[in-house]
C-alpha cells in the first residue's frame, strides 16, 4: 500500500466509523404514538401562554369547561350543560366524579380558582377571554354561576378557548414554578417527561372520565423545519405530523402508506386599504404608499369595488396556493356562527373593474405600494406577486413591498401603510368583526387588526349587538347585516382561507381540528 | 501573565456592555412582541395595557437603563414567553450546542489534517486537484441544502439514521456531517497552503538531508509549524459554530442555543436575545483566550508578559 493510500484510508475510516453499526439499528416506532409538531411549548402553565402549539400540548393533560369540536361548535367537556339565567349571569353544571391526576376532585372550587387565575394573575395572557367575568359564584359543589359586567353572549365561546381547569390545592402548593414544569389536569393523558425542545412524553390516564384514548403512550416532538417533519414521517419515525408544506403534499400522498388530511381552516387572508387619510405623503400625516400629494383613491367605494372585481381568487388558490386554500365569500368561514349564506364575493371581472375605476376618476389607474409579509402566511410573498399582476391588468400600478413579520406588524399597528395583505384568525365570530372592521377606538377596544382604519358607525352598532345581544336571533341578524354591509362598502377584501394539513401514517384516522391542535386522544387506529 | 488575564476580563465587561446595548437598541427599534404574545381576541386596550406593564412603551434607552440596573444585581431579565430567567434558558441549551460543536471540530480536524497534508505533499498531482475541487464544493454548498440532501438520502431513502432530535450517536451523525462539510473544506485548504509554505523552507531540506523518515519530516517538522493559523481559524470557527449553528439546529430539530435564538428573534423575546448575545460573547472571549494561550504552547517565541 502506498503512503497516500494510507492517508485516504485514515480519512475515510473516520467518516465510516461514524456510520458503522448504525444500519442495524431500527428507528421505526409503531405504537406508542409519536406526533411531530411545529414548535415546543414554552411553559406548561396554561395561563401564561397564548400560542397554539403550546395549547395543543397542554390540551392533552388539561381540559376546559367547554371546547370547540373539530368544526368549531362549542361542546361540553368538564361542564355538562350551561344556560343564561339572565343577561348577566351564566350557570354551568359541572361533570360529577372527575378527579385531577393528583387525586384532587374537580369541582366548583377548581372552576373559581382557574377562572380567577386567568383573570387576575399579573402575567396571564388569557385576560381577553375572561375580563368580562365580574364574579365566580359557587352555588354548590357542581354548580357555578359566572356574573359578567355586561351582557356577554360569547362568554361560553370565550371559555372554549383554552381556559383550562387547574387543581387549586396543588397549584397553591407548587406555585407558578411548579405549574410551569409539572402540569396536573383532568385530561386523557398524564404528564411523564419533558425534555426542552426535544420531546414531551405522556401516558394515558387510567382513571379518565371520558372515552379511553387508543394511543396509550404519546411522544410529542417539536420539529420546526417542514422538510424534516415530512422526512421523519416518511422514514417511519413519527406517526402524525402537523402542517405539511404545500410543495411536499404530492410527495407524501404518492409515497403510499401515508396520507395528507386537509381541511378548510378559519384563518382569513385579506386585503385592506387606507380609507382614513386624504392624500399620499409621508407617514403619519400622509398615506405612505401613495405618491406625495396624490388624492387617496381608496376613499372612493368604487375603487375598492374595482379591486374586489380585479382579484381572481380562484386563480390564486389554484396557481399559487397549490389548491391548499378556499376562496373567501366573506370574513367568516361557512362553519362559524354568523356566516351569511346569501353573501357571495363579487365575480372576477377586470373590465367591470376598469369601468368602476373610470367612473371614480381613475381611467388610467393609479400607483400604490402593497405591503405584505414574507414569512408569516403560507406563500404570502408569492400571493403578493400574483396580486401585482392582476391589478396591473386593470391599470393599477402596484409596487410590492415584502417585509418580515417583525417589521411588518409594528408598522401596521402604527397605520404606516396604504394597502396591505394580512391574515386574521379567532374562533369567536364577534371578535373577528370587532378586530377587523370595528372603528379603531379605545372606548370600544375595537379595531385591533383594522390597519386601514375603516370606520362605519352603522357597522359599529352592529358589532355592539354581536357582542352584547343575548337574543340569538337578533344577534344572528346583526351578523348577516354586517356581512351585507361590508360586501357593499368593501371595508376589507377577503381573499381566501388557508387550509390546515396533517400528514399521517396509513391506518391512522383523526379529525383536522379548526383550532389547529393535534391531539393524540383524537387518534383512531384502523 | 496575571495582568494579561485581568486585562482580558476588564475587556470582557466592556464587550458585554457594548453588545447588549447594540442588541437592545436594534430589537426595540424593530418592534415589540405584543402582537404575538397576546391572543387575537385581546382588544386594543389590552394590547396597550400589556405594553405598559412590560415597559415596552418606553424609549429604548430607558428600557436599556432598566436592563443594566437589574443586570448589575445579577438579573438579566425574564423571557416574555417562557417566564423564566433568560440566562437559564440559554445555559440549559448550551450542552446540546457544545456537543454538536465539539464533535464537528473533532471530525473536521481528523479528516482535514491527513487530507490537507496529502494534498500538500502530492502538490500538483490529480490527487491534489481532486482534494481541492472537493473542498471547493464543501465551501460553496449552502448548509441548508446539505442538511436536506443528507436527510433525503440517509433518512428517507436508506433509513439508516434518524431525521432529527438529540440522543445517541446516530442522532449526531447528520448534523455533525452537515456542519463539518464546510469546516473540512476550509481546514484542508488552510493546512495545504501552510504546508506548502513550510515544506519549501531550509530546515525541512536539512531534516530530509539528515535522512529522517519522510513521515517524521512531514508531521513533526512541517505540520507543527503550520498549526498557528490553523488554531486561530479553528478558534473562530468554534465560536461561530456555538453561536450560529442556527440553520443546522433548526433542520435537525437539535435542542441547542441556535434554535432558541431563532425563535426568540422571530418573536422578539428581547431578554433571551440579549442574554444569548452576552453568553455568546463570553464564549468568544474564553475561546480567544484559549487560542492565545495555545499560541504560547505551540510557538515558544510567543510570551504574554
Amino acid at each position: 500500500m502506498t503512503r497516500w493510500a494510507a492517508h485516504v484510508v485514515i480519512a475515510t475510516a473516520v467518516a465510516l466509523a461514524l456510520i458503522a453499526g448504525l444500519a442495524s439499528t431500527n428507528f421505526a416506532q409503531g405504537r406508542p404514538v409519536t406526533i411531530a409538531i411545529t414548535g415546543d411549548a414554552e411553559t406548561m402553565d396554561p395561563m401564561l401562554s397564548a400560542i397554539s402549539t403550546t395549547f395543543s400540548v397542554q390540551r392533552h393533560i388539561m381540559e376546559p369547561l367547554v371546547d370547540n369540536d373539530p368544526d368549531a361548535r362549542v361542546v361540553p367537556v368538564l361542564a355538562t350543560s350551561w344556560r343564561a339565567l339572565d343577561t348577566l349571569t351564566w350557570e354551568f353544571k359541572l361533570r360529577p366524579g372527575v378527579r385531577f391526576h393528583n387525586g384532587e376532585p374537580f369541582n366548583a372550587e377548581s372552576v373559581k380558582f382557574s377562572i380567577e387565575r386567568s383573570r387576575d394573575h399579573a402575567r396571564s395572557l388569557l385576560k381577553a377571554y375572561v375580563s368580562l367575568i365580574k364574579e365566580v359564584r359557587i352555588v354548590d359543589d357542581l354548580t357555578v354561576r359566572l356574573v359578567t359586567s355586561e351582557p356577554s353572549p360569547d362568554l361560553v365561546a370565550n371559555l372554549a378557548n383554552n381556559v383550562y381547569m387547574l387543581p387549586p390545592r396543588h397549584a397553591r402548593e407548587v406555585g407558578d414554578e411548579g405549574l410551569a414544569r409539572r402540569p396536573v389536569g383532568t385530561g386523557p393523558y398524564r404528564f411523564v417527561e419533558w425534555v426542552r425542545d426535544d420531546r414531551i412524553v405522556l401516558e394515558a390516564n387510567p382513571t379518565y372520565w371520558g372515552p379511553k384514548p387508543q394511543a396509550t403512550r404519546v411522544t410529542i416532538k417539536p420539529i420546526p423545519e417542514g422538510a424534516t417533519r415530512v422526512a421523519a414521517l416518511l422514514a417511519g419515525e413519527v406517526d402524525v405530523i402537523e402542517s405539511v408544506p404545500i410543495p411536499d403534499i404530492p410527495r407524501v400522498t404518492r409515497s403510499g402508506g401515508y396520507r395528507v388530511l386537509r381541511k378548510q381552516g378559519p384563518r382569513l387572508i385579506f386585503l385592506a386599504m387606507d380609507v382614513h387619510r386624504d392624500r399620499g405623503g409621508r407617514h403619519p400625516a400622509g398615506s405612505p404608499g401613495l405618491p406625495e400629494g396624490a388624492p387617496n383613491p381608496f376613499k372612493d367605494v368604487r375603487v375598492r369595488q374595482a379591486i374586489y372585481h380585479a382579484v381572481n381568487t380562484k386563480e390564486i388558490v389554484e396557481q399559487v396556493m397549490g389548491g391548499a386554500a378556499t376562496p373567501a365569500e366573506q370574513i367568516l368561514p361557512p362553519f362559524m356562527f354568523g356566516y351569511n349564506p346569501k353573501v357571495r364575493r363579487p365575480i372576477y371581472d377586470p373590465s367591470r373593474a376598469k369601468r368602476l375605476l373610470a367612473e371614480a376618476g381613475y381611467p388610467n389607474g393609479f400607483s400604490v405600494r402593497l405591503d405584505v409579509t414574507t414569512d408569516r402566511y403560507v406563500n404570502d410573498r408569492e400571493v403578493g406577486l400574483a396580486l401585482v399582476g392582476m391589478l396591473k391588468r386593470v391599470g393599477i400600478d402596484v409596487t410590492l413591498n415584502g417585509m418580515p413579520r417583525l417589521i411588518y406588524f409594528p408598522r401596521m399597528r402604527a397605520f404606516d401603510t396604504s394597502f396591505q395583505m394580512s391574515g386574521w384568525l379567532t374562533l369567536i365570530s364577534s371578535s373577528n368583526w370587532a378586530a377587523l372592521l370595528g372603528c379603531v377606538d379605545p372606548k370600544t377596544g375595537y379595531g385591533r387588526a383594522n390597519y386601514g382604519r375603516y370606520c362605519n358607525p352603522e357597522l359599529d352598532r352592529l358589532i355592539d349587538i354581536m357582542r352584547t345581544e343575548m337574543d340569538e336571533k337578533k344577534r344572528l341578524e346583526a351578523f348577516h347585516k354586517a356581512a351585507e354591509l361590508t360586501r357593499q362598502d368593501v371595508g376589507k377584501i377577503p381573499l381566501y382561507f388557508e387550509e390546515l394539513t396533517r400528514g399521517v401514517k396509513a391506518g391512522i384516522e383523526m379529525p383536522v381540528r379548526v383550532d389547529e391542535y393535534v391531539l393524540a386522544a383524537d387518534i383512531k387506529f384502523r | 501573565m496575571t495582568r494579561f488575564l485581568v486585562n482580558r476580563l476588564l475587556q470582557m465587561v466592556g464587550v458585554f456592555l457594548i453588545i447588549s446595548m447594540i442588541v437592545f437598541m436594534l430589537l426595540v427599534l424593530t418592534g415589540d412582541p405584543i402582537e404575538l404574545l397576546l391572543p387575537p381576541a385581546a382588544d386594543i386596550n389590552q394590547v396597550e395595557a400589556l405594553r405598559t406593564q412590560l415597559g415596552l412603551d418606553r424609549p429604548w434607552y430607558v428600557q436599556y437603563a432598566k436592563f443594566v440596573r437589574s443586570a448589575l444585581r445579577g438579573d438579566l431579565g425574564t423571557s416574555f414567553y417562557f417566564h423564566e430567567p433568560a440566562v437559564r434558558l440559554v445555559l440549559q441549551r448550551l450542552p446540546a450546542s457544545l456537543e454538536l460543536v465539539v464533535w464537528t471540530m473533532v471530525v473536521s480536524t481528523l479528516l482535514a489534517i491527513p487530507l490537507g497534508v496529502l494534498a500538500a505533499t502530492r502538490c500538483g498531482t490529480w490527487l491534489d486537484r481532486g482534494v481541492l475541487v472537493g473542498s471547493l464544493v464543501g465551501i460553496s454548498a449552502p448548509t441548508f441544502w446539505i442538511g436536506i440532501v443528507l436527510i433525503a438520502f440517509f433518512v428517507v431513502a436508506l433509513g439508516w439514521l434518524p431525521s432529527s432530535g438529540r440522543g445517541g450517536w446516530e442522532h449526531l451523525v447528520l448534523p455533525v456531517a452537515t456542519l463539518a462539510f464546510y469546516r473540512v473544506a476550509l481546514f484542508i485548504r488552510l493546512i495545504r497552503a501552510g504546508m506548502l509554505d513550510v515544506l519549501g523552507q531550509d530546515y525541512i531540506r536539512t531534516a530530509r538531508a539528515k535522512g529522517l523518515f519522510e513521515r517524521l519530516v512531514v508531521y513533526r517538522h512541517a505540520l507543527k509549524n503550520t498549526l498557528i493559523p490553523f488554531v486561530t481559524i479553528s478558534g473562530l470557527q468554534m465560536g461561530g459554530l456555538i453561536a450560529f449553528a442556527i440553520v443546522t439546529e433548526k433542520i435537525f430539530a437539535w435542542p441547542g442555543m441556535g434554535r432558541l435564538l431563532l425563535i426568540s428573534i422571530e418573536r422578539l423575546d428581547y431578554p433571551v436575545v440579549v442574554a444569548y448575545a452576552i453568553v455568546t460573547a463570553a464564549l468568544f472571549v474564553v475561546i480567544n483566550l484559549t487560542v492565545d494561550l495555545l499560541y504560547a504552547l505551540i510557538d515558544p517565541r510567543i510570551r504574554y508578559e
